[in-house]
C-alpha cells in the first residue's frame, strides 16, 4: 500500500458531488489542479479531516484515518489566507502545535525549537513580532514553520501561492521545492494556476466537476493530454476535427514552413487573423481549411507578421495526437 | 461556488454527538426563560372564568379585546410608534449619509451616539428630556433669558408630542448607525458607472443609491418602530394619564392599579403578537439589506470636499443633531448640580442633591444593591449569550434559530414579569428580577458576541485543530482570547442595562430591595428633580465605570 491511499472518496452536496481517489508515495509532491469550483479544496479538506466524506476511506501509512478528528491525524496544512492566530506573536503561532501535542513540554526546549525553525525560514529574531506587522511573504513562512513544527508526514497546501504577487510566487515556488527536498514530507497542494503546478509537481492530478480527469507527470499532462479540457487548460492548444475524431497539437509545434522543413511533413496555408506578442515569440492565430476555429501557432521571427498576411506553415503529422472530445461538457462549467 | 469554507462542517467522528448536545442546550435552558413566563402571562387572560361561563372564553377574549381602554392603548401604541419612527428617520437619515460617505472630526463620536438607546436607561432619558425640553427645562430657560420672554415658549413634554420627540431623540442615532453601516458597505462603482452614463446626482440618488439603501432603511425603521411600540418608561413618565398609555404601560396599570390579571394577560397576548410580527419583519428586512451589501466599503471623502454651502449645512446638521441627542444627558448632569429656588424662584448651583444622596442610607443601599444586581445580571446575560454562541453555526444569528432566541426583544420584561407574577402569586424575589433583566439583556450581548466571532477568520479553528488542539483547547486558546474584548464589553452592556432598568423592577417590586432606577423614577414622580438627576448621574457613572473596566481589562490582554 502507498504512503497515502485514498479509496474513491465521495461527498454529495445538493448542487455538486465529489468522487475522487488518489494514492501517493512517500516524499512525493502532488498538485491537484483545476478550475475553481471543481472540488479541489473540498478534497483537500476531506484529507485534513475538516470535512467528513459520505463514502470511501483514507489510509495514511497503512492506518485507516477516515474517522479520525483532524488533531489526531498529524497532518500539516497551510491555509490560503494562512490562518495565523492574530492574538499570538510569531513564536506563539509556531509553538502552538508542539504545545497542543505535548502540553507539559519544557519551555526552554520549546523556545529553542521555535528559534531553530525561525532561522530555517530566515526569520531570526521574529519570535516576539506581531502577526499584523508581517508582510505577505513573511506570513507565508510563519504559516509553513507553524505547520512543520509538529513534524507532519503529510503536508497539505491550499492555494499556497494564491495570495502572493507574481515575483514572490516565483521565489516561493523554488523555496517550496527546496523545503520539501530538505524535510522529505509528502505534499499535496491545490492550485488553479497551471504554471505553479507544472513548476512544482512530481505528479499533477487534473480535476474537474469533482472528478479526476487525468493524472501524470507534468511532462505527460502537458504533452499528452487525455482530453480536450486538459489540453486547453495547459498552454495554447489546437483542437482539430478529423474524420476519425478530434486531434490535438500544441501551438509551439507548428512553425513556418521555411523555418522547419526537415521533420514537418504536413504543410498548409493560413491567413493571419490575430497576433499577440509574448516576449519570446508571437502567438499567431490564423484561418485554415482545417475547421472553423482559428489555428494557433508560435512564430519566433524578428519582425511582426501582419493581419491578413498569408503564410505557409508546417508540422510533423506524428504530432497530431488523438484526443478525447469533452468540449461540450466544458461549456457547461 | 463549491469552495465550502464553513466551520459548520467540523462534524467529524466523535465531535458530532458533542456538538448536537451543545446545540440542544439553548433550547432546553434558554427557551424556557421567555417561553414559560410569556405563556403564564398570556394564560392570565382566562383568569376569573368560572366553570359555568368557560364555554364563552373566546367571547370573553373578544370582549376584553374590544374594550375601549385596550383599543385606545393599541391605537396610541401604534400611532406614537409610527410618528416616532418617521421623526427618527427624518432626524437620522442625513446623519447616516454623512457618516457613510464622509470623513470629519468627531465622526466616530457621532456614530457612538447610537449606543445611547442601549446603554442609557429610558427612565433617565425621560428625566433628562424633561429637564432639557420641559416647561422648566434648560431650553425654555435659555430662550426666556435670551429673548426676555415671561412665559416658557415650549410646552410639549407631557403630551403625545413629548413622547414622540423623546422617542425620536433616543432612537435617531440608531438610524444613523444602522443605515450608515449599510450605506457605507454599498459599492461605489455602480454610482460611478451611472455618472459615466450621464446621470445627474439627483438621478443617481433616486435610481441607484436609494434602491440599494432602502432595505437597510426599512430594517432600521422596523427596529425603531418595535422599540417605540414596546416603550415603557418614556410613555409612563411623559404620557401620564390613561389617554397616553401604550399597551406596555396598560399591562403595568392593569396589574398594579387594577389588579386585573385577566386584562393584563389579554394585552400581553395582543402586544406579544404585534411585537413578534414586527421582529420577524425586521429580521427579514435585515437579512435582505445584509445580502445587498459588499464588504469593501466605498472611500469616504472629507467634508471639506463639499461645496461651501453644503459643507456649512452638514456641519450645522451634525452639531445640532448631536446636541439634541445629547441634550437629555447634559440636562441630567446640569440639573443634578442645581437646587430649586424657594417658592418657585430661579434654580441656583448647588451640590445639595449629591450631599443628600450620599448621606441618605436608603440611597446608599440602593447603590450597593443595584451594583450587585447589575453584576449578577451581567454574568447571567453573558453566560446565556455565550451558550447560544457556542452552539451556533458560523453563519450566525440568521434564520429561524436567530429570530427565536431574539424573542425577548419582542416579549418585553413587563410581559415576562407579569408571567412570573402569575407563576409566583405570593410575590417575586430578587432572583426572579435578575432572571427577567438577564433575559431582556442577553439578545444584545449575543448580538455583540456573534458580530465579534464573525470577524474571526474561519480558518483559525481549523488550523488549531490540525495542529493537534482538541475542541475545548481550541475554544480556550483561539476563540475565547479573540472574543475577550467582546465578552467584557457585553458584560458591561448587560450591567448598564440592569442599572437603570425599571420595567421589571416596577412590575415585580421585590420587597425591601431599593434600586437606583426605581428611586430616580419615584423622585421624578414627586418633582424632586435635582435628587432624581443626581441618582441618574450616579447610574451613568456606574455604567461608565463598567465600560472603562471592560476596556482596561481587554487592553491588558493585548
Amino acid at each position: 500500500m502507498s504512503f497515502l491511499e485514498i479509496e474513491s472518496i465521495q461527498k454529495d452536496y445538493p448542487d455538486f458531488s465529489l468522487e475522487m481517489g488518489l494514492s501517493c508515495e512517500q516524499g512525493e509532491i502532488v498538485v491537484i489542479l483545476g478550475p475553481s469550483g471543481g472540488g479541489k479544496t473540498t478534497f483537500l479538506r476531506i484529507i485534513a479531516g475538516l470535512i467528513a466524506p459520505d463514502r470511501g476511506r483514507i489510509f495514511l501509512e497503512g492506518k485507516d484515518i477516515t474517522g479520525l478528528p483532524p488533531r489526531q491525524r498529524g497532518v500539516g496544512m497551510v491555509f490560503q489566507d494562512f490562518a495565523l492566530f492574530p492574538h499570538y506573536d510569531v513564536a506563539g503561532n509556531i509553538a502552538y502545535g508542539p504545545k497542543a501535542h505535548y502540553p507539559r513540554s519544557e519551555p526552554k526546549q520549546l523556545a529553542a525549537q521555535v528559534e531553530k525553525l525561525l532561522e530555517r525560514f530566515s526569520l531570526p529574531g521574529f519570535g516576539p513580532r506581531r502577526i499584523q506587522g508581517l508582510s505577505g511573504g513573511e506570513r507565508q513562512r510563519v504559516a509553513l514553520a507553524r505547520a512543520l513544527a509538529i513534524n507532519p508526514g503529510l503536508m497539505l497546501f491550499d492555494e499556497p501561492l494564491g495570495s502572493l504577487d507574481a515575483t514572490l510566487r516565483k521565489e516561493l515556488r523554488g523555496e517550496l521545492r527546496m523545503l520539501q527536498r530538505e524535510m522529505g514530507y509528502t505534499s499535496i497542494s491545490v492550485t488553479h494556476d497551471q504554471e505553479d503546478a507544472l513548476a512544482v509537481a512530481d505528479r499533477i492530478v487534473v480535476v474537474r466537476d469533482g472528478r479526476v480527469v487525468q493524472t501524470g507527470t507534468p511532462e505527460e499532462v502537458y504533452a499528452r493530454p487525455k482530453t480536450a479540457f486538459v489540453a486547453t487548460f495547459f498552454g495554447d492548444a489546437n483542437l482539430i476535427p478529423m474524420p476519425d475524431g478530434l486531434r490535438f497539437i500544441r501551438a509551439e509545434q507548428i512553425a513556418l514552413a521555411s523555418e522547419n522543413p526537415s521533420t514537418a511533413n504536413l504543410s498548409l496555408d493560413i491567413t493571419v487573423s490575430d497576433i499577440e506578442y509574448r516576449g519570446r515569440d508571437y502567438l499567431v492565430k490564423g484561418q485554415s481549411n482545417l475547421g472553423k476555429d482559428p489555428l494557433q501557432l508560435c512564430f519566433r521571427m524578428a519582425h511582426r507578421p501582419r493581419v491578413g498576411d498569408s503564410v505557409r506553415i508546417a508540422f510533423p503529422e506524428s504530432s497530431l495526437l488523438p484526443i478525447m472530445d469533452d468540449r461540450e461538457i466544458i461549456k457547461g462549467v | 461556488m463549491f469552495e465550502r469554507k464553513t466551520g459548520a462542517e467540523l462534524t467529524v467522528g466523535g465531535s458530532r454527538a458533542w456538538l448536537s448536545v451543545i446545540r440542544l442546550l439553548p433550547w432546553l435552558l434558554v427557551a424556557p426563560l421567555f417561553l414559560v413566563p410569556f405563556g403564564a402571562a398570556v394564560s392570565a387572560w382566562s383568569f376569573g372564568a368560572t366553570p359555568s361561563n368557560q364555554a364563552s372564553l373566546v367571547d370573553r377574549l373578544l370582549a376584553v379585546l374590544s374594550s375601549p381602554s385596550i383599543l385606545a392603548a393599541l391605537r396610541f401604541s401604534l400611532v406614537q410608534a409610527l410618528m416616532s419612527t418617521i421623526l427618527s428617520l427624518a432626524l437620522g437619515l442625513p446623519g447616516a449619509w454623512l457618516l457613510a460617505r464622509h470623513r470629519f472630526r468627531g465622526r466616530s463620536l457621532y456614530a457612538a451616539l447610537s449606543g445611547i438607546p442601549f446603554v442609557f436607561p429610558p427612565v433617565l432619558f425621560s428625566l433628562g428630556f424633561v429637564r432639557a425640553w420641559g416647561r422648566n427645562g434648560l431650553v425654555n430657560a435659555g430662550l426666556m433669558s435670551l429673548f426676555g420672554w415671561q412665559k416658557p415658549p415650549l410646552d410639549f413634554a407631557y403630551s403625545l408630542s413629548g413622547v414622540v420627540i423623546a422617542h425620536a431623540l433616543l432612537n435617531f442615532p440608531l438610524v444613523v448607525a444602522l443605515v450608515g453601516a449599510v450605506w457605507s458597505r454599498l459599492p461605489r462603482t455602480p454610482e460611478d458607472a451611472a455618472r459615466c452614463l450621464g446621470a445627474g446626482e439627483g438621478r443617481i440618488l433616486t435610481t441607484i443609491t436609494l434602491p440599494s439603501v432602502l432595505p437597510g432603511i426599512a430594517a432600521a425603521a422596523s427596529l425603531v418602530f418595535l422599540y417605540c411600540f414596546m416603550s415603557f418608561a418614556i410613555p409612563l413618565t411623559l404620557g401620564g394619564g390613561p389617554n397616553f398609555a401604550t399597551l406596555e404601560v396598560s399591562i403595568y396599570a392593569s396589574v398594579i392599579g387594577e389588579q386585573n390579571f385577566a386584562k393584563a394577560g389579554t394585552i400581553a397576548l395582543l402586544e406579544g403578537c404585534c411585537a413578534v410580527g414586527v421582529l420577524v419583519l425586521y429580521s427579514l428586512l435585515n437579512a435582505r439589506s445584509a445580502a445587498a451589501s459588499t464588504d469593501a466599503p466605498a472611500e469616504r471623502v472629507p467634508l471639506s470636499a463639499l461645496r461651501p454651502s453644503a459643507r456649512r449645512l452638514s456641519v450645522a446638521w451634525l452639531l445640532a443633531s448631536g446636541a439634541m441627542a445629547l441634550s437629555p444627558l447634559f440636562a441630567l448632569l446640569v440639573s443634578s448640580f442645581t437646587r430649586v429656588g424657594r417658592w418657585g424662584g430661579a434654580p441656583t448651583w448647588s451640590l445639595e442633591s449629591y450631599f443628600k444622596t450620599f448621606t441618605d442610607p436608603a440611597s446608599l443601599r440602593a447603590m450597593v444593591d443595584s451594583a450587585l444586581l447589575a453584576l449578577v445580571v451581567a454574568g447571567l446575560g453573558v453566560g446565556i449569550a455565550t451558550l447560544l454562541l457556542i452552539g451556533e453555526r458560523r453563519s450566525g444569528r440568521t434564520g429561524i434559530r436567530g429570530v427565536f432566541f431574539a424573542l425577548p426583544v419582542a416579549l418585553s420584561s413587563v410581559m415576562l414579569s407579569l408571567g412570573y407574577l402569575v407563576l409566583f402569586p405570593l410575590g417575586a424575589s430578587v432572583g426572579v428580577l435578575a432572571i427577567v433583566q438577564a433575559t431582556a439583556a442577553y439578545p444584545l450581548a449575543w448580538r455583540a458576541l456573534s458580530a465579534a466571532r464573525s470577524r474571526i477568520p474561519a480558518g483559525l479553528d481549523e488550523a488549531a485543530m490540525l495542529l493537534g488542539a482538541s475542541r475545548p483547547r481550541t475554544l480556550a486558546t483561539v476563540d475565547l482570547p479573540l472574543l475577550r474584548q467582546a465578552l467584557l464589553s457585553s458584560f458591561a452592556l448587560c450591567a448598564a442595562i440592569s442599572l437603570g432598568e425599571i420595567n421589571a423592577a416596577l412590575m415585580l417590586n421585590p420587597a425591601d430591595f431599593p434600586l437606583l432606577g426605581l428611586r430616580a423614577y419615584r423622585l421624578m414622580g414627586s418633582y424632586q428633580y435635582p435628587l432624581a438627576c443626581a441618582l441618574g448621574v450616579i447610574v451613568c457613572l456606574f455604567a461608565g465605570l463598567a465600560f472603562a473596566a471592560a476596556d482596561r481589562l481587554s487592553d491588558e490582554a493585548r
